[in-house]
């Protein structure tokens, strides 16, 4: 009884979208756009996010040192340390002296590095360094703040200046997202709904018909439900195929514009999850929009 | 099989049926008549719950149709067959398929809805027409798919409306032959028809409605409430 029902329902389907293509193609179009739009734009704030988090972990903050004998004992520097274990729990400060430093700069100079050979002296510090992450709540400024002025400490040398702005900026562009994908899936459902409105009433007298030999309002329902459901995993599945494309074609040229990326490691844009949601949602929105056509029609 | 007691229905305040009382037994074939406006269509209407009676009782098989929940009608409506004067078919989709759709609420398995549907063409003369397309036909065979539709379940009252209104008297004839059959086979069928020609080769009880009384023909319950003629 049940496949007989399922039977029917998905020949009524079908046949309804073979008889009104340019309903079940708007439909599904329609769907297809917003959904590039937005799996386009829910990967792009992914991978900015997934940008940040990288460069969050690469983040250290440091603290120069005052050479020993300038106001500073090892004493002082032992304290220090001491200090800022406390402040930021987690390994314990790593202590790099300015010989290490000018090595670790000279290699990352490559070919240019022998030019630092050439100085009368070693400019830099020696320093503390501890990962930024381990700092709580991005507390970068209040640390630093904390630290001016004590001994041993010359300077106070954070990344993690611009990374709390780039987060703020991040939380309040992934709110206007949130509102932009909102606003873009309730005009789709708008449109997709007022052309399935237009399928339904053209549709009304096989309704009567179907209503008058005694079929219940979820038998006249199932059709438009599952024609709604197929014609949105359609237009998902092409906004998946679609955004596949698109960035297969344009991630190579993206870390060819941008180095930095290549060397902070960020994986290409989640496209597994952005076909499968663009798919899922498709579905939803289809059903959604069918749904509330035939509703609004079997209660008029 | 259908009875109403004191039923009124008026749309905009202009009564369409006032104060009607009636009593159709089991495996009768009953008439309407009555000019344009008289109520015929309203009648029909209220036994298959596609209208609400303002006030009165109706009973179809025992139940009280006036205070039936919308979600128990189709249930009702599938032993209720309707047939009507624009036949109400599927423009595309063919005759087996118009006919089977009766079945095909009831999710039967799809064999079994074939083998009622050729079973049911071949009662009303149309096997060979199984996968034409209704616009394809004539009005008579038009008319005689909507009867095979409408009887295809074996329901237990079957309604018409005018079913011989836009065919000529050799069809109507044909149409009135397979009405006939059905009612000998059982099943309560009620005409509404303005046509005298057909009460006149097929003497049956009449029911004379005007201005939404019944004149003549009320049978058991007349609209006064007291046993009318048959």
């Amino acid at each position: 009884m049940i496949l007989a029902r399922l039977s029917y329902v998905m020949r009524r389907a079908l046949r309804a979208m073979v008889q009104s293509p340019f309903g079940a193609v708007t439909v599904t179009l329609t769907i297809a756009l917003a959904l590039s739009a937005l799996g386009a734009c829910a990967g792009t704030g992914e991978l900015v996010r997934r940008g940040l988090d990288l460069w969050a972990k690469d983040l250290r903050f440091s603290v120069l040192l005052a050479d020993l004998g300038e106001g500073c004992s090892q004493a002082d520097r032992d304290r220090l340390v001491e200090r800022l274990h406390l402040a930021a729990p987690g390994l314990p400060p790593s202590f790099v002296s300015k010989a290490d430093a000018l090595r670790s700069m000279r290699d990352s100079f490559g070919d240019l590095g022998p030019v630092l050979d050439e100085l009368p002296e070693n400019p830099l510090r020696d320093l503390l360094e501890i990962p930024s992450e381990q700092i709580a709540g991005g507390r970068f400024a209040e640390l630093a703040h904390s630290l001016q002025g004590k001994p041993c400490v010359a300077d106070v040398d954070y990344g993690g200046r611009w990374l709390a702005p780039a987060q703020r900026m991040l939380a309040a562009l992934r709110i206007g997202l949130v509102g932009l994908f909102a606003l873009l899936v309730g005009v789709t459902l708008v449109l997709v709904s007022n052309t399935f409105q237009l399928a339904v009433y053209a549709r009304r007298d096989e309704i009567d018909i179907l209503k008058l030999v005694g079929a219940t309002d979820a038998f006249v329902r199932l059709p438009f439900l599952l024609e709604g459901l197929l014609e949105g995993l359609v237009g998902g599945g092409m906004a998946g195929l679609g955004l596949a494309l698109g960035f297969a074609a344009g991630w190579p040229r993206v870390l060819a514009a941008v180095p930095p990326l290549v060397s902070l490691g960020l994986q290409p844009f989640p496209l597994a999850q952005v076909a499968l949601g663009t798919l899922g949602l498709g579905g939803l929105l289809g059903l959604i929009a069918s749904g509330l056509s035939v509703e609004r029609f079997l209660r008029a | 099989m259908i009875q109403f007691f004191h039923v009124t229905k008026s749309y905009r305040n202009q009564p369409a049926l006032a104060d009607l009382s009636l009593d159709i037994q089991k495996g009768e074939f009953v008439f309407l008549t009555g000019p344009s406006g008289a109520g015929k269509t309203t009648l029909l209407k209220l036994i298959f719950c596609a209208e609400r009676a303002q006030r009165g009782q109706i009973l179809v098989g025992g139940r009280n149709v006036t205070r039936i929940r919308e979600s128990a009608i189709p249930y009702l409506r599938r032993n209720v067959g309707v047939v009507f004067q624009d036949f109400k078919l599927l423009a595309n989709a063919t005759v087996a398929e118009n006919v089977g759709v009766t079945l095909e609420v009831l999710a039967l398995p799809r064999t079994e809805v074939q083998r009622r549907v050729l079973a049911m063409l071949k009662a009303v003369g149309l096997e060979h027409k199984a996968d034409a397309l209704p616009p394809r036909l004539s009005g008579g065979e038009q008319q005689r798919v909507a009867i095979a539709r409408a009887l295809v379940n074996d329901p237990t009252i079957l309604l018409a409306d005018e079913p011989t209104g836009n065919l000529d008297a050799d069809l109507t004839l044909d149409i009135l032959t397979l009405l006939s059959d059905a009612n000998a086979r059982g099943t309560t069928v009620v005409v509404a028809t303005h046509d005298q020609h057909l009460l006149a080769i097929h003497p049956r009880r009449t029911v004379v409605l005007s201005g939404g009384r019944a004149v003549a023909g009320g049978g058991g319950i007349t609209s006064a409430g007291t046993p009318g003629d048959r």
